[in-house]
């Protein structure tokens, strides 16, 4: 009977990870693969992997024992995201996040990376997400001279 | 730091949209040098939208207000509400880009995040511009044919819809007993539409203020409180606030505004320093007394606020604005102007703090009349806003 109740999740370096399906199901994208796959108990993920997927667990599960109750959902997030500010860890959150369809989590690690984002410097930002400056220094000029009213008290890198 | 997950991040743009739109507008504008494809959804219209949908409204951030020194052009005086250390910042210059920099612009009124301003000449060359202040862009509205105006008014609120109206009340010549006229421009089609049909007496007079999707109008003079419905375009009169409004009572209208979409009414008279802030009710059923105030500890402070006239005292002071928070929790405050400065007075706590001391003397100008509202005893509140004009 606890069998019936619990998949297996496995991570894109092969660990495998039991949970019930209640907390697995608040995964849109899991909930869609349990529909179609009944008879299965292990469903690979490939793109997230362990040490993500642990955490995206520790989320779900205790999202599962908050019920509807939103204080409880509140300072449960508060719990699961302190210590979380290393932007690799965030982005790896959000990938998944994404990817796994969990909407309470993607709305969480969003603002969290938009908090991290505020009153940083666009080369900050260029090289957290590892972007290309594709303007030309005129284009880039034009676009700074626009805003010069904006670009007053950005943080030094 | 890179890694993976970032590039998925910055290539997926729905996610990078998620992420962007739980940003403040600052970030955004100097997140826009980061790569043409930030430029691109940064600056879509579409995602401004969005970001105004979900957001709950924005407070104002600062004030503009007019130079003193009666040298009206492009730049405004800025006060900031928040000052970063402590010390008194000193007043910014903020300059609005309009297509023609020889004209002298002056502001006349502030609607959560864009500025409606026009050019002084005389009345028949009246131009008037849809500005934003924080993007810096500005649009010509074209112009109407009837000269004689009795009052502009913007009406934008961008959590309903990406585009504006600018409500114009003017009289029609033509016909003498229905002597009125609304007519309404709307940024969507780019034109202006005759509104109903004529009417008489409106008693619109003065600053309009836009609010619960209706432009309102206030006279003392007259005793009318009028507004005017933009969807259902219907003209309509509000009730009066339960005080004497004779002119014998001397009192003067000190403010009235809209802050975080609640409707502010302050008269008082200029021989007390204890007035009432009535609040609108969203069904018009009533003006209702939101705060009490008292100034007496900032008169105490700052004794040059007390005058004489005819050997009787009387206190000096102007309500630049009335500023609410986003949260009901966040303070509510006036922003005041009394001689040489101006003062942040916390309506719920009773404290004050001075955001600005003028310099010079050129604060005197703006108090020389007295207590009465005049158009350069007025702050326009600044309200941060990736807004398209």
């Amino acid at each position: 009977m606890a069998e019936e109740n619990t998949i297996t999740l496995k991570s894109s370096d092969g660990k495998e990870f039991l949970i019930s399906k209640k907390a697995a199901t608040l995964s849109e994208t899991i909930k869609a693969m349990v529909e179609e796959d009944n008879s299965s108990s292990v469903f690979p993920l490939t793109v997230v992997d362990s040490k993500t997927l642990a955490d995206v667990i520790t989320f779900l599960n205790k999202h599962v024992d908050c019920g509807d109750d939103d204080d409880k959902k509140k300072s449960c997030d508060e719990e699961f995201m302190a210590g979380k500010d290393d932007m690799k860890d965030l982005f790896d959150l959000v990938v998944a996040a994404n990817y796994l369809d969990v909407k309470d989590l993607l709305d969480l690690i969003c603002g969290k990376i938009a908090d991290m984002m505020q009153g940083k410097s666009p080369e900050w930002v260029r090289k957290t997400f590892n972007i290309q400056n594709d303007f030309s220094p005129e284009e880039e000029a034009k676009v700074r001279e626009e805003y010069a009213w904006a670009h007053e008290g950005v943080e030094e890198d | 730091m890179q890694t993976k997950s970032a590039e998925i991040v910055g290539s997926n743009e729905d996610l990078l949209t998620e992420i962007l739109l739980r940003l403040p507008v600052k970030s955004l504008i100097d997140f826009k040098l980061v790569s043409k494809q930030w430029h691109s959804i940064i600056t879509n219209p579409n995602f401004c939208h969005l970001r105004s949908c979900r957001k709950t409204k924005p407070p104002a951030i600062g004030l503009f207000i007019h130079s003193g020194d009666f040298s009206y052009n492009e730049s405004f005086d800025y006060v900031p509400f928040s000052v970063p250390r402590l010390r008194i910042s000193p007043i910014q210059k903020h300059r609005l880009t309009i297509e023609d920099f020889s004209l002298d612009i002056r502001v006349v009124q502030s609607c959560n995040g864009l500025l409606l301003c026009r050019n002084i000449k005389g009345p028949g060359e009246w131009k008037y511009y849809v500005c934003n202040p924080t993007t810096k862009h500005s649009f010509r509205i074209p112009q109407l044919d009837e000269n004689i105006k009795r009052g502009m008014c913007l009406a934008f609120d961008p959590a309903k819809s990406p585009h504006y109206h600018v409500v114009c009340v003017h009289e029609c010549p033509k016909n003498s007993d229905l002597s009125f006229r609304i007519q309404i421009y709307s940024s969507k089609t780019g034109s202006w539409k005759i509104c109903g049909n004529p009417f008489s007496s409106p008693q619109i007079y003065g600053r309009a203020v836009y609010w619960n999707g209706s432009v309102h109008w206030i006279s003392i003079l007259s005793a009318v409180f009028m507004y005017f419905n933009i969807d259902r375009q219907v003209l309509d009169k509000m009730p009066l606030p339960r005080i004497s409004l004779r002119p014998r009572t001397k009192r003067f209208i000190y403010y009235f505004g809209e802050s975080c979409d609640h409707l502010h009414f302050i008269i008082a008279c200029q021989y007390e320093i204890r007035f009432d802030v009535y609040e609108m009710k969203r069904d018009y059923s009533e003006w209702f007394v939101k705060y009490k105030v008292d100034l007496s500890r900032v008169v105490a402070a700052y004794p040059e606020m007390i005058r004489d006239y005819n050997n009787r005292k009387y206190y000096h002071f102007h309500v630049l604005s009335l500023v609410r928070g986003e949260e009901e929790e966040e303070e509510p405050f006036l922003v005041l102007h009394i001689p040489r400065k101006v003062v942040r007075y916390n309506l719920v706590s009773m404290t004050f703090r001075v955001l600005h001391d003028f310099v010079s003397d050129e604060s005197n100008y703006i108090m020389c009349y007295g207590g009465v509202l005049n158009s350069l005893s007025i702050g326009f509140q600044y309200i941060e806003s990736l807004s398209c004009v």
